[in-house]
Parts: structure tokens; C-alpha cells; sequence
């Protein structure tokens, strides 16, 4: 794909995908458009509601895309349902974003015999400064590239490249799709850093509630002093939350963010106890309803909160 | 109530046998039913689908001591809840002291068989009777002085005063039914219902919880018991009704236990020797649990 | 002396532990006649049934304990009419309920396309995230079932002790019956924030437990097992800072150790006391035993 690369399977996808990647690579060479049963569009699956956006976007109305995790969900404890396993099974094409984040996807291809190309958007992407989880070397990286709109764009590309081969004499109006989002999102990615820049430099220290945003604010020019949940699911002790208002206090973080699909609590609970307001609803790992239904509403979204939060 | 042998009209064609035992109550019933502290008339009753009554009909009038024989099953408990208002007559009509089971609560006491109570509970014998105070004092009352001195009496009356502060586990079968007769005390009651008083009791005890209830039903409070012990029912009981399902008999304790109405009675579980009779029967053993009910058994003491 | 102190300086640590002994107090309370009554699984029982209120209440969008109440309340109500009504093993139409309603609730979860906002964390508490209002709310609700307690504790007791003779001496014991199991709901539903759906039962089960073991004398074992169930909200919630483990969790452990202590040294029922006097425990010491 994006540089001649290989797919990348999932990680428990196993032999099968070796097949799979065989099989993108003959419909791709034989140029003919994808199978079709569902009238004339592709059929997309994408793990969250945001790939599935991206994908929508650059495929317009020739494709079909469908979000496994609901709009709202929580995609790092996600567990699919048959009609998602369905939804797999009849997929022609199916979109994810690797590096530990919806790992769950392998199963569920297994589970459901599927025979789709998986591609994993996120996975070995050029031109990208990967983070580790944990700042030890070895560690996994953190999975949550797209909220820096930059690297959402390589995303996209990553899209154009798979479905423009596939959609054979389609290809062209997807790339102009392609290329038309690609603009967009450019313009998102300039907007978001003066937006930010609006925000005095010693004031542009939060802390978020998962480990959802350093490529935001590495990418915007913010300071992520503390997080509240190191996994999700797994909620912090006092001992941990008292350290936590310490490390704020100590590194003047202005704002407590939490994530729309989260318990607003223990964000709430932080912030109070440190003496800084809180922001319960930015978008992540999910679209929620508009203004948030699509990748570029999220973004605005929450650049916007966190501007009215930070230069208060 | 008055007994007449010569009185015998009756529906009953097994009874027919036995026409000087039928209740008086049959025969005038407005009349019983006028001073009965309970009248049952036509009464069938059970659990879910299972008859354990049929057509009682029984009148027994204050100051009466009655005790209510029978084997096992048949009733005998049955009997006592449906006059304690535990259970709902399903054909005839109940008056407990003139009016429905339940109407005058306070004015009955009744006493559980053993097996229903969980010895084990935090409770103690002091606490236990002053229970009998309870229903009196109603809620936010907290037991006075009052309550103290009668808790004190019947505790003075069934010879358990000083144990007050010995949780019920700790006490033997004598002790145990000693205070739950004090608890009936305590209440007041012109109605005392009590389920196998003397069952699994020393001698000496017997006799002190009989002496008790005999000076009760002189001061006129009327005292129904079931019992396994027919020597006991013969010899301190002034009437006795013998239940197999039905009421079987019903009269002077002397006419009512004769071999012939025994037999009727237990079946096959009675051994007549000469003028003797034996009921076959585990007297320690206790009926069946009913819908509803728990039963406590000792662990066995190592 | 800052092993004590410095959590103190955390509002957050203090509003915890105010709520973890309030909760600590009303669940010993309430849960001493749970365990007289030997109704253990049914607290357990009603516990599961106000999560698919906690769900409604999130699909309809009115607050989560207003929807834990009515399941909660409801469930217990059903409860009590089954063990009455019913021809099948109380403890079987307690277990088909039990399943039931916890499956329902996850059903509703499942069916939810919007902001689900985390409604699993019901399931172990959010002891740390209490607030100020969820303090007020529980201060109110727990002091209405200890002033009904407080009110009906010896009708309680007698129905509990000797459910015939309360009735046939004019208690009303179905009507107690049914009030005490709403209470159990009501102390259910205020400890979901602080202990969660799953671990409550302990709560309200090992304190009374544990003072059962140390006591023959009601009064006493109410008042035991407050002591108790305070203590070890408290250190429970301490340790839990210190170890930077989960809070609910470590003060349901502690209960439980509490518990095992005093049922291997206690004064009445342990191995020392029996070796000791060189005899059983006798009867009445007897611990589980079985209603037949």
C-alpha cells in the first residue's frame, strides 16, 4: 500500500493473512472492480466510528461504511456483537487502527470467516513520530495518531491507496476525493495550531483523562501533565489521585479534560481537588452526535474546548 | 360447655360410633358461638393443594383447658394456626374471642413448636419475653418500667428469674419451652395457643407449666394445646379433642380418650392392651415443615 | 502520625471516607437482620436487579438512583411476594430472578448506540468520586432507614426472631416483611456509588456476620458490627492509599479478614477459646446453621 508496503494484519489475524494480503494484491492487479453484492458500493467496515468517517469521507457515496464500535462506544474494551461479527463476515473491506488499540478485530475476523483485506491505518506509517505508552524504550506505542489532523491525513492516504485500485474505473473520483479531504484536513491541521497559539505559552498545560492526546498536543503545542486512568477500565487509587493533584499543582496544568465516553467522576474529582475547572466532554476515540459526527467536527470540537478552557 | 350423651344427630356416618362426642356447638351453634373464645364451623383448610383440615366444627369456651390430640399430620398445628389467624380458613368460618382470626391479635398468645425457633439467635430469655410485650407497646415505644415488672413476674412464675441475660441456645429443653410459656404470660393473653408445650419436657417440668396453665384457665383465660402425651391430656387436661383430618372427638378429657375413639383416631399407630392403649407414635418426632416454615435442629453436641 | 494525616489533606480522601462509614454504618444496621433472617443471597439478589435500573435510568435520562431505587424497591417487593406465593425453592425463584434481572441489565446496556459514560463502574463503586451532593444524598436516604430502623426495631426483631408468634400476637409480619426488604433495597442503592453492585452484599452481610460471632445479645451485635463495618471502611480506604489499590475492594477485604479473625481467635468461637476450655463451643455457637 502507502509505499509499496504490505498489508499489516492484525496481530492475531495468523496465516489467514498472508491470504488476505494475497487476495487485495490480485484484485488490485486485475483491475476489475470489487465485488459488488450490495448494488454498486464497497462494503467498509472500520473499527471506530472516526476511521469510519475518514473512510466516508475519501469514498463518498461509492462505498458503504459501517463503524463497529457505536458511536459512543468504548473501543479499548470493546467486545463485538453477532451482528458485528456479521457486519465482518459480508465486509469486502475492512479498515482498523492497529498498535494495540482494537487488537479485538482479529477474533473477530477469525470468528466470523471472513475473507476482507484488513488494513491497519495507523500501523508503520511514514513521516510519523511514533510515542511510546510508557516512556521506557520497548514499550508499545500509543495507538492514538489521528488526533493530530497531520497524521489523520496519512490515514487518509492510506485509504486513497487501497480503495482507489479496487474501485477500478472509480478510481479516479476517489482520488479527487481523496486529494479534496486531504486539503481539508491541512486546513484543519493550520486552523487547530493558531487556535491553540491563541493561548499563552505557560498556560497550555492539561491533563486528559486516558492516554488519548500527546500526538494532539504534541502537534498543537500542549503539555499533558497527568493522566487520571492509565488503562481504561482501570481506575486510579486515592494514593494515585492525591499524587496526581500534587504533579498538577506543582506543574500549573490550567484545565481537567474529560472524555465524552467515560464517567465524568473522577475527572470531576481531580479537578476539584486541585482547584482547576473541568471539561467532561472531549471527543477521542468516538464521534458523537453533530457537531462531533465527523472527524473534522471533533476536531473543532475539541480545540475549541480546550481554548475556552485554557484562555479563560 | 355442657355435655349431653344423649344428644346425637350428625352428618358424619364414620362418627356415628361416637354420637356422645359430638360438640355441643353442632347442635346450638349461635348459642356456643355467643360465648366461645373459638367457634369453627364447617372449616377446611391446607397448604397450597394439600387439604390438612376437613368440616371442623369446635366450640370451646373460656376457661377451658384443651388439649388436642392426634398423630402425626393430622392437623393437630394446623388447628392452632388457623385459631392464631396464621392461616386462612378456604371453607367455613372462624371466630377467635367473638370475631375474625387476627381482629383481637393482642389478646392471643401463641407458642411455637420448638423446631421453629432458631435457638442460635442473638437473643436472650429476658429479651424473648419482653417480646410479649411488644405488640402492646406498638412502634416508637420503647418497654418502661411497667413492662419490666411483668417480664418480671412471669419470669418469677415459670421459675426462670436470674437467667434474664442467658441467650435461649444455652438453655435445655425445659428452660426453653419454661420461658417462651413466660413470654405467652407476658402478653396477657385471654387466649393462649400453644404447639407441643410439653413435648421433650422433664417431668418436673411438666407439671410446673401444667400447674401454670390450670390456674390460667381458673382465672378464666382459655388455654388450647396440642400434645403427643396422652397420659398428660388425661390426666391435666379438663377437655380433649382428638383430630385425624377431622375432629374425631371432643370432650371431657375422662370420655373422650377411650380405647374405641383412639383407634379412630391413630389408626393403626395404637396398641390396646386390656383398658391400656399406646400410641405407636414418635412423640419427639414433629410433623412435617409446612409451606412457609423453617425448621432449627441442634447440631449434635460433640 | 503523616501515615493518618496526609490523606486527610485530600477533600476528596475526606468526602470518601465520610461516605464509606456512612455507607459502612447503615449497611451494618440494616444488614443485622439480614443476617438473622438468613436472607444473604436475597440482598445479593436485589443488588443485581439495580443495574437495569442504573441503565434505564441512563437511557431515559433521569438520575442513576432514582432508576436503581424502583428496580431495586421493585425487585424486593417481587421477592417477597415469590417466597410467599410461590411453589418452587425460594432460593431457585431467588436465582432465576437474580440471573434474570443482572442479564436485563446488561441486555439494556448492550442496546445503547449513544454515551454509554462508563455505567460499569456501578458494578465496583466509584467510592473516590463521591461528591458533595452524593454525600447530602446519602446522609438523607441513610438516615431514613435507620430512623425506620430506629421506629420498628423490635417489631423487626420479634418478626425475625419468631415470625409466627409475631404474627398470631398482631404484628403485621408480611407488612414488616415487605417494608424491611425495601429498606435492603434503599441500602443497596445508596452504598452502588460508593461499594458497586457486586461487592454490596458484603457490606451489608460480613459486619453482622463477624458480630454474630462476638456477641449472643442483639442490641450488641447491631452495635458490634457498626463498629466494625466503620472500622474497616476506614482502614480500608487508608490501606488503599497506601498500597494504591482499588478502594471498595480493599475495605470489603478488610471486613472479611476481620471476619476470619475473629473466627479463628475469637473469644466464643475460636480455636484458642475452644482449646482453652477444652470443650465445644456448644450449640448455640454453632455457626451456618442450616434451616432444613
Amino acid at each position: 500500500m502507502s509505499g509499496g508496503r504490505p498489508l499489516r494484519r492484525p496481530r492475531h489475524g495468523g496465516s489467514a493473512g498472508l491470504l488476505l494480503a494475497l487476495a487485495v494484491t490480485v484484485s488490485a492487479c486485475g483491475g476489475g472492480p470489487a465485488p459488488t453484492s450490495a448494488g454498486d458500493t464497497l462494503r467498509v467496515v472500520a473499527t471506530t466510528t472516526v476511521l469510519a468517517d475518514l473512510v466516508r469521507q475519501v469514498g463518498g457515496a461509492d462505498v458503504t461504511v459501517t463503524s463497529m464500535v457505536p458511536k459512543g462506544g468504548e473501543v479499548h474494551t470493546f467486545d463485538p456483537s453477532p451482528s458485528d461479527l456479521r457486519a465482518v463476515a459480508s465486509a469486502d473491506l475492512i479498515f482498523m487502527n492497529g498498535l494495540g488499540l482494537d487488537d479485538w478485530l482479529g477474533d473477530a475476523v477469525t470468528d466470523s470467516g471472513s475473507s476482507a483485506p484488513v488494513i491497519a491505518l495507523g500501523e508503520d506509517l511514514s513521516g510519523v513520530t511514533y510515542q511510546p505508552v510508557d516512556p521506557e524504550p520497548g514499550e508499545p506505542v500509543n495507538p492514538h495518531l489521528w488526533l493530530d489532523a497531520g497524521y489523520a491525513a496519512r490515514y487518509v492516504e492510506r485509504i486513497v491507496e487501497t480503495l482507489a485500485p479496487i474501485e477500478g474505473e472509480r478510481s479516479a473520483r476517489i482520488r479527487a476525493g481523496g486529494d479534496a479531504y486531504l486539503q481539508r484536513l491541512a486546513d484543519l491541521d493550520g486552523w487547530a495550531l493558531a487556535r491553540i497559539a491563541e493561548i499563552p505559552e505557560e498556560d497550555r498545560v492539561i491533563v486528559s483523562f486516558h492516554e488519548a492526546f500527546p500526538y494532539f498536543a504534541e502537534a498543537y503545542g500542549l503539555t499533558i501533565a497527568g493522566i487520571i486512568v492509565g488503562a481504561p477500565g482501570q481506575d486510579p487509587s486515592a494514593g494515585e489521585i492525591a499524587r496526581l493533584v500534587d504533579a498538577i499543582r506543582a506543574s500549573g496544568a490550567r484545565a481537567v479534560f474529560g472524555e465524552a465516553q467515560f464517567s465524568p467522576d473522577l475527572a470531576r474529582t481531580v479537578a476539584d481537588e486541585a482547584g482547576i475547572p473541568v471539561v467532561t466532554d472531549l471527543y477521542s476515540d468516538t464521534l458523537g452526535d453533530p457537531p462531533v459526527d465527523s472527524y473534522e467536527g471533533m476536531i473543532r470540537w475539541d480545540v475549541d474546548r480546550v481554548v475556552d478552557a485554557l484562555d479563560g | 360447655m355442657s355435655f349431653d350423651p344423649h344428644d346425637h344427630p350428625h352428618d358424619h356416618p364414620a362418627e356415628r360410633q361416637l354420637p356422645s362426642l359430638e360438640p355441643e356447638a353442632v347442635h346450638h351453634p349461635e348459642h356456643a358461638r355467643h360465648h366461645a373464645s373459638v367457634w369453627m364451623s364447617g372449616v377446611t383448610t391446607g397448604y397450597d393443594d394439600r387439604t390438612a383440615l376437613e368440616d371442623v366444627d369446635l366450640a370451646v369456651d373460656p376457661g377451658t383447658l384443651l388439649a388436642i390430640v392426634g398423630p402425626n399430620g393430622a392437623g393437630k398445628s394446623t388447628l392452632l394456626k388457623l385459631m392464631a389467624g396464621l392461616l386462612p380458613p378456604w371453607h367455613g368460618r372462624v371466630e377467635i374471642l367473638g370475631d375474625a382470626p387476627g381482629r383481637h391479635a393482642r389478646r392471643v398468645a401463641y407458642v411455637p413448636q420448638a423446631e421453629l425457633v432458631d435457638w442460635a439467635f442473638p437473643v436472650t430469655v429476658g429479651d424473648v419475653v419482653m417480646m410479649g410485650r411488644y405488640p402492646g407497646l406498638g412502634p416508637w415505644r420503647r418497654p418502661g418500667a411497667t413492662d419490666r415488672r411483668v417480664v418480671d413476674a412471669a419470669l418469677d412464675k415459670v421459675g426462670m428469674r436470674g437467667h434474664e441475660a442467658t441467650q435461649i441456645g444455652r438453655l435445655s429443653g425445659g428452660q426453653r419451652r419454661r420461658v417462651f410459656l413466660a413470654r405467652a404470660l407476658a402478653a396477657d393473653p385471654e387466649l393462649y395457643l400453644l404447639d407441643e408445650p410439653v413435648t421433650g419436657v422433664d417431668a418436673t417440668t411438666q407439671e410446673d407449666l401444667m400447674d401454670i396453665l390450670e390456674e390460667e384457665a381458673r382465672a378464666g383465660k382459655t388455654v388450647i394445646a396440642t400434645t403427643h402425651d396422652l397420659a398428660c391430656a388425661a390426666q391435666r387436661f379438663q377437655k380433649v379433642a382428638t383430630v385425624n383430618r377431622r375432629i374425631v372427638a371432643h370432650g371431657p378429657s375422662s370420655l373422650v380418650l377411650d380405647p374405641e375413639v383412639l383407634a379412630k383416631t391413630y389408626g393403626g399407630h395404637l396398641l390396646v392392651l386390656g383398658d391400656k392403649a399406646m400410641v405407636l407414635d414418635d412423640a419427639h418426632h414433629h410433623d412435617q415443615p409446612e409451606e412457609g416454615e423453617s425448621h432449627f435442629h441442634e447440631g449434635a453436641p460433640r | 502520625m503523616d501515615f493518618v494525616l496526609e490523606p486527610l489533606a485530600s477533600a476528596f480522601f475526606v468526602r470518601a471516607l465520610l461516605a464509606a462509614a456512612l455507607v459502612g454504618l447503615v449497611c451494618a444496621v440494616v444488614g443485622t437482620y439480614v443476617v438473622l433472617k438468613g436472607i444473604a443471597f436475597i440482598g445479593d439478589a436485589i443488588s443485581h436487579a439495580a443495574f437495569p435500573g442504573v441503565v434505564a435510568a441512563f437511557i431515559i435520562g433521569v438520575p442513576y438512583y432514582l432508576g436503581a431505587a424502583v428496580a431495586a424497591v421493585g425487585t424486593s417487593l417481587a421477592i417477597g411476594v415469590v417466597t410467599r406465593r410461590a411453589r418452587i425453592r425460594t432460593d431457585t425463584a431467588i436465582g432465576v430472578l437474580f440471573a434474570g434481572t443482572f442479564a436485563f441489565g446488561v441486555f439494556l446496556y448492550s442496546t445503547i448506540e449513544g454515551y454509554v459514560a462508563d455505567l460499569f463502574s456501578f458494578l465496583f463503586g466509584q467510592l473516590l468520586s463521591t461528591s458533595v451532593e452524593d454525600l447530602v444524598a446519602l446522609a438523607l436516604l441513610g438516615g431514613l432507614v435507620l430512623a425506620t430502623v430506629a421506629i420498628l426495631w423490635k417489631e423487626l426483631l420479634y418478626a425475625t426472631f419468631d415470625p409466627l408468634g409475631a404474627a398470631a400476637s398482631g404484628l403485621r409480619v408480611e407488612w414488616l416483611e415487605m417494608l424491611f426488604l425495601a429498606l435492603v433495597a434503599l441500602t443497596i442503592v445508596i452504598s452502588l456509588q460508593a461499594i458497586g453492585i457486586i461487592l454490596v452484599v458484603a457490606m451489608l452481610v460480613t459486619p453482622a456476620a463477624t458480630a454474630q460471632l462476638l456477641t449472643v445479645r442483639f442490641g450488641r451485635m447491631m452495635a458490634t458490627g457498626v463498629v466494625l463495618a466503620i472500622a474497616a471502611s476506614i482502614t480500608g480506604l487508608y490501606l488503599s492509599y497506601w498500597l494504591d489499590v482499588a478502594s471498595g475492594a480493599t475495605i470489603v477485604l478488610v471486613q472479611t479478614a476481620f471476619f476470619l479473625a475473629v473466627l479463628v481467635v475469637g473469644p466464643r468461637t475460636g480455636w484458642l477459646a475452644r482449646r482453652r476450655t477444652g470443650r465445644s463451643a456448644g450449640p448455640d455457637m454453632t455457626i451456618g446453621r442450616r434451616r432444613t
